[in-house]
């Protein structure tokens, strides 16, 4: 997190619109990133990128630098995210995805590109709600372990096992489970 | 909590020990992990650079959006004179949120149909105890309902605004003090029962309209259902506030009540006051 113009901060925090604006337009990207893998859906992603925009506006008189700014503002995206699922959570997520386009048979391109990320993100909506979260919270948001416990009130260990737990699971839905992608581990005894 | 480790070294989903320290260690939280599990990590590891590689915002979206935030900060932070009147974007957030304004303002354009025509057959219904004394109140129950620009401008011509849905807002939450619950049926998800309940209105608001287009009412029986014969009702659980229930439904399974609070009109669950959806801007 970083690239962001010296003096915006304390100024966008004392209410200079175009110290908010270029904050706003830093912060974006970001909060789309972990919208839309923590969401999947784009329309549930742009909802709730909106609503992480509008939160860090209003929040920013009560930023008190403790934290970095980056830090702070991944923490107000992810609270929009997680909020937006906690009011969808009835609604399922999308089922078209399985439905993708042929590969293209020429190499890799565009087509190609496409594909991995439809892979992705069938193999993300796929992965249950609480091992999505996590991981995208680690991957995508940055978050350390004790953010993320801090973030969805479990313990340290449960963030750890239940990260580990999403990311084979998630290499396994993306090799559509004809490989086996967990260490050839022999059991300890 | 952790689950606790098994004797042969798995977790009760099988996950293996030796994996989550791998996980662990790749994130910078624990001891290097044993070898054996280095072509994991490297599995993992590419696919965490996968899941950064995020396909970037529809074009135009990141202007829309900081554009929408900031005039809402505008119009909350403006003195009260100027925030009567909030600029477009305001409303605007995005195509979801559009969407839910539109059913909003249509429910609400409808819900004060619905007044209209609630007050008018309620006239009438009292002309038939006194046709006299109705003749004379009656232009003026109508007079003052429809005398009223927000009512009058959302009612007449269906072109409601966002400024005029601020007005309307208690006159909605009226609506469904004086009409009885109806009765949804089931639904897949809360979103479809709003939509079925501005489908509602507006067919009820329809019907309303016909009836007080008459010039005279009919002398018994053919009451719109819309009338104040239902006592008012309110959400039945403890825990919700005392809102007008202007539906019922099922989602699920689950007994959902829709409400009007204001400007909003929600769909809460019955039996915990959770709101599940709102046609509201938020």
């Amino acid at each position: 997190m970083d690239d962001l113009a010296p003096g915006i901060v304390d100024a966008a925090r004392q209410g200079d619109p175009a110290a908010i604006e270029a904050l706003l337009r830093w912060v974006h990207p970001r909060a789309w990133a972990i919208a839309r893998r923590l969401l999947v859906d784009e329309s549930d992603a742009a909802d709730a990128t909106q609503e992480a925009l509008l939160a860090i506006a209003r929040g920013l008189p009560r930023f008190d630098g403790r934290s970095a700014i980056g830090t702070w503002c991944h923490r107000v995206a992810t609270n929009a995210c997680l909020d937006e699922l906690r009011r969808r959570r009835r609604r399922p997520l999308p089922t078209d995805l399985d439905d993708q386009p042929p590969r293209s048979a020429a190499g890799p391109g565009v087509d190609d590109l496409v594909g991995d990320r439809l892979d992705l993100d069938a193999a993300l909506a796929r992965l249950g709600e609480d091992h999505r979260t996590i991981l995208v919270l680690r991957e995508v948001a940055g978050h350390d372990y004790a953010e993320i416990a801090e973030l969805l009130g479990v313990p340290v260990g449960t963030v750890r096992s239940r990260l580990a737990r999403a990311r084979r699971q998630l290499l396994e839905s993306v090799e559509h489970g004809n490989s086996p992608t967990a260490p050839d581990v022999q059991p300890r005894t | 909590m952790t689950d606790p480790p098994r004797p042969d070294g798995t977790d009760r989903d099988g996950l293996d020990e030796v994996l989550v320290a791998a996980s662990a260690h790749l994130d910078g939280e624990g001891p290097p992990a044993p070898r054996d599990a280095d072509a994991w990590v490297t599995a993992a590891a590419a696919l965490g650079d996968r899941l950064r590689d995020v396909p970037p915002a529809p074009a135009g979206l990141a202007d829309r959006q900081v554009a929408a935030a900031l005039a809402a900060l505008r119009s909350e932070t403006a003195p009260p004179a100027e925030r009567e009147a909030p600029t477009a974007p305001v409303v605007s957030l995005s195509a979801r949120a559009e969407r839910r304004r539109r059913v909003l303002l249509g429910a609400v354009a409808a819900a004060a149909v619905v007044i209209v025509g609630t007050l008018g057959v309620g006239a009438l219904g009292i002309g038939q105890d006194d046709a006299a004394d109705t003749m004379a109140s009656r232009p003026t129950a109508v007079d003052d309902t429809t005398s009223d620009d927000a009512l009058g401008g959302g009612a007449a011509d269906g072109g409601a605004t966002a400024e005029s849905s601020d007005a309307i807002g208690p006159r909605d939450a009226a609506f469904g003090a004086d009409a009885a619950p109806v009765d949804l049926g089931e639904h897949p998800d809360a979103s479809t029962v709003l939509v079925a309940w501005s489908t509602s209105a507006t067919a009820r608001a329809s019907a309303d309209e016909t009836v007080t287009s008459l010039s005279e009412a009919p002398a018994s029986g053919g009451a719109p259902t819309t009338s104040s014969s239902a006592p008012p009702q309110a959400a039945t659980a403890a825990a919700c506030p005392p809102v007008p229930v202007l539906a019922v439904a099922t989602v699920d399974g689950r007994a959902v009540v829709v409400v009007a609070d204001g400007e909003l009109v929600a769909v809460l669950d019955a039996a915990t006051c959770e709101q599940l959806a709102t046609t509201g801007a938020r």
